[in-house]
């Protein structure tokens, strides 16, 4: 053994001293890893940090839109134990009226009117008019009169209004479809005290409008599944150097490379298709005003007609080079989680609608493979296929209309502010087109 | 650990990019001849060699600061080498060779009388999972089972290689010798 360790030890010795000098590339790839590693984490933690955010956001107005809901349950029992006496009519309108304003929740609203024994719920659920207020109807358990309660579009009855219509000894309305003005002055009878106040839209509305002792409300905020499919286009550019030794003088037709070669390449990729799907929270900023925010994952894709390959020594390491005769057809495709951002204005009604403008944003990180004309370090032109991960940006604008159930249909233009790939040569930006609908998973 | 290099450590820890850059200049020669003998061409060196200086630079902070910074460093790189070996189908079905019939050779320790870059040529000439044990076993200085560990494979297979490494290695050298007696007879 001890024989054996004398050959291993003047290897051990000889080779242990060997020492070679690397080619200066070496250090060049590892600085440029280095760099990329320490970029990518900050992207990550960038985007933690969005997720994060979002996710937090998504909790807290979950959490308070549900202890809302508890609250007012609690007041409606407290409600039902401490206010049988008649003679306290006013008291009880009142209370009656702040848990309406606070819930419209069927099951709290029908605790509440049970508790008075002269009346009870009918409608199985309260409906919403065309001025976007809800109405709930009411019976009078002795003598069967209806009535209609009508809430704003914030589910508000105006106290002072309650209190006025007390005064007058109750306004009952003989119809459970939403109330007119008209309708209203016409059914105007003498009820017992506790009876509920029934309000005409333009009353409400006028009363809510001018009467700043309203307490404001905690605003409600509705989740929506988000789907949408649309179209998807690319223009890239390229900026290449005057010496490309691809001729390009042939290359008018369509897809892949027009222009000439002498600085600027368009590479016209065909119009694909996008789907999108997420979560969008919706919160009424004021009359006119909403805010949307949420998260949703968006694919796209598109197809790109570019030369075959041309074989050649010429080939780079980089990619293939292409030549401009027979085509071929490439797929881009993206991966894209986005964090989208909306305002949406109330721009008027139109049949019988009301319309929004949106608009806003989208910020994100996509994952993107994509077929892309570039230039190698020997001026030749190729196509290469790049993965790339980066963070995204693209800001929107469109139009939307609420339906009778709840439902949102628009239509979105989407502009991508980030390039197409983080190369200094190749400009590009896409352009997408949406066509949604969302579901209301909680109104 | 000369205080120069625990303060190279520490800027490297820090991002410095001038340090990063100096600490591999400090080692990349050595680092080099080491990824060398491992693999089959320059260029593979040079991609190991790239490889585990990355691995360096984002593993610093597992550095104690205790032990010797040459041995945790040419343990990342023998570790790399082993892993681009793996990874790289070329050489999947080398690693696996099947066990070549044994070398007799006459005298089982040699003088060397040879250029160091010839030895390590010759290592290099080794079939590859010859090669790799030998360079564990013999230059790194690893245990059989050591390696038997490292490489997952059987102790008996890491014995059998390494004596034939061993083996083909000295009948190596004895040509060489005779070569060159040749040459100064003629």
């Amino acid at each position: 053994m001890l024989m054996q360790n004398k050959f291993e030890d003047i290897i051990k010795q000889q080779v242990g001293e060997f020492q070679l000098t690397p080619n200066a590339a070496v250090w060049e790839g590892i600085e440029a890893k280095i760099n990329k590693k320490k970029k990518r984490r900050i992207a990550f933690w960038l985007w933690s940090g969005l997720v994060g955010v979002s996710l937090l956001g998504i909790g807290y107005v979950g959490m308070n839109t549900k202890s809302d809901i508890n609250s007012n349950n609690v007041k409606a029992k407290e409600i039902v134990k401490g206010n049988t006496n008649p003679s306290d009519s006013k008291k009880i309108s009142n209370e009656l009226s702040e848990k309406f304003r606070l819930s419209t929740q069927k099951e709290t609203i029908e605790k509440a009117l049970l508790s008075k024994k002269d009346l009870s719920v009918i409608t199985n659920d309260k409906r919403i008019n065309h001025h976007s207020k809800i109405s709930i109807t009411v019976k009078e358990k002795v003598g069967g009169n209806k009535q209609s309660l009508v809430l704003n579009k914030e589910n508000k009855i105006d106290k002072e209004a309650i209190v006025d219509s007390v005064k007058k000894e109750n306004i009952t309305s003989s119809s459970s479809e939403e109330m007119t003005s008209e309708s209203k002055t016409d059914s105007v009878s003498k009820k017992d005290t506790q009876q509920l106040v029934v309000l005409n839209n333009k009353q409400a509305e006028e009363t809510i409008s001018t009467k700043d002792t309203i307490k404001t409300e905690k605003k409600k905020v509705k989740i929506f599944f988000e789907l949408g499919v649309g179209t998807f286009h690319t223009k890239a550019t390229l900026n290449v150097n005057q010496n490309s030794t691809l001729d390009l003088s042939n290359a008018t037709t369509s897809g892949s490379i027009a222009s000439n070669n002498e600085e600027k390449l368009t590479a016209n990729s065909k119009t694909g298709f996008a789907f999108n799907g997420g979560v969008l929270l919706q919160k009424q900023l004021s009359s006119k005003w909403q805010l949307l925010g949420g998260i949703r994952y968006v694919y796209y894709q598109d197809k790109q007609t570019i030369g075959n390959r041309y074989i050649s020594t010429n080939y780079t390491d980089d990619g293939y080079i292409y030549s401009l005769g027979n085509k071929e057809t490439k797929s881009n495709y993206t991966h894209s989680l986005q964090v989208p951002i909306r305002f949406n204005y109330l721009v008027g009604r139109y049949l019988k609608q009301d319309f929004h403008l949106a608009f806003g944003g989208n910020i994100g990180y996509q994952l993107k493979s994509d077929w892309l004309v570039n230039e190698s370090n020997n001026n030749y032109l190729y196509y290469k296929n790049s993965l790339n991960r980066n963070l995204f940006g693209s800001f929107i604008i469109g139009i939307n209309t609420t339906l009778k159930n709840d439902f949102i249909v628009s239509i979105e233009a989407e502009q991508a502010i980030t390039k197409l790939q983080k190369n200094d040569k190749i400009n590009g930006k896409y352009k997408a087109l949406f066509l949604k609908v969302g579901i209301p998973l909680r109104k | 650990m000369v205080t120069s290099e625990k303060q190279l450590i520490a800027d490297c820890l820090d991002g410095n990019h001038t340090a990063q850059k100096t600490l591999y200049q400090l080692y990349a020669n050595k680092m080099l001849g080491i990824c060398y003998r491992y693999t089959k061409t320059l260029e593979d060196a040079e991609d190991v060699l790239q490889e585990g200086f990355i691995k360096v630079f984002t593993r610093i902070h597992q550095f104690s600061g205790e032990g010797n910074f040459t041995s945790w460093i040419t343990t990342i790189m023998v570790n790399t080498a082993i892993d681009y070996l793996h990874k790289r189908k070329k050489y999947r079905k080398d690693l696996n060779l099947d066990d070549l019939p044994i070398y007799m050779v006459s005298d089982d320790n040699p003088d060397i009388n040879m250029d160091t870059k010839d030895l390590v040529e010759h290592i290099r000439n080794l079939p590859l999972s010859y090669q790799l044990v030998f360079n564990l076993v013999a230059i790194e200085g690893y245990s059989q089972m050591e390696v038997a560990d490292i490489l997952k494979t059987n102790i008996n297979t890491i014995r059998s290689r390494y004596s034939r490494a061993r083996a083909m290695l000295i009948v190596e050298i004895k040509k060489n010798e005779l070569t060159q007696l040749n040459a100064y007879a003629k």
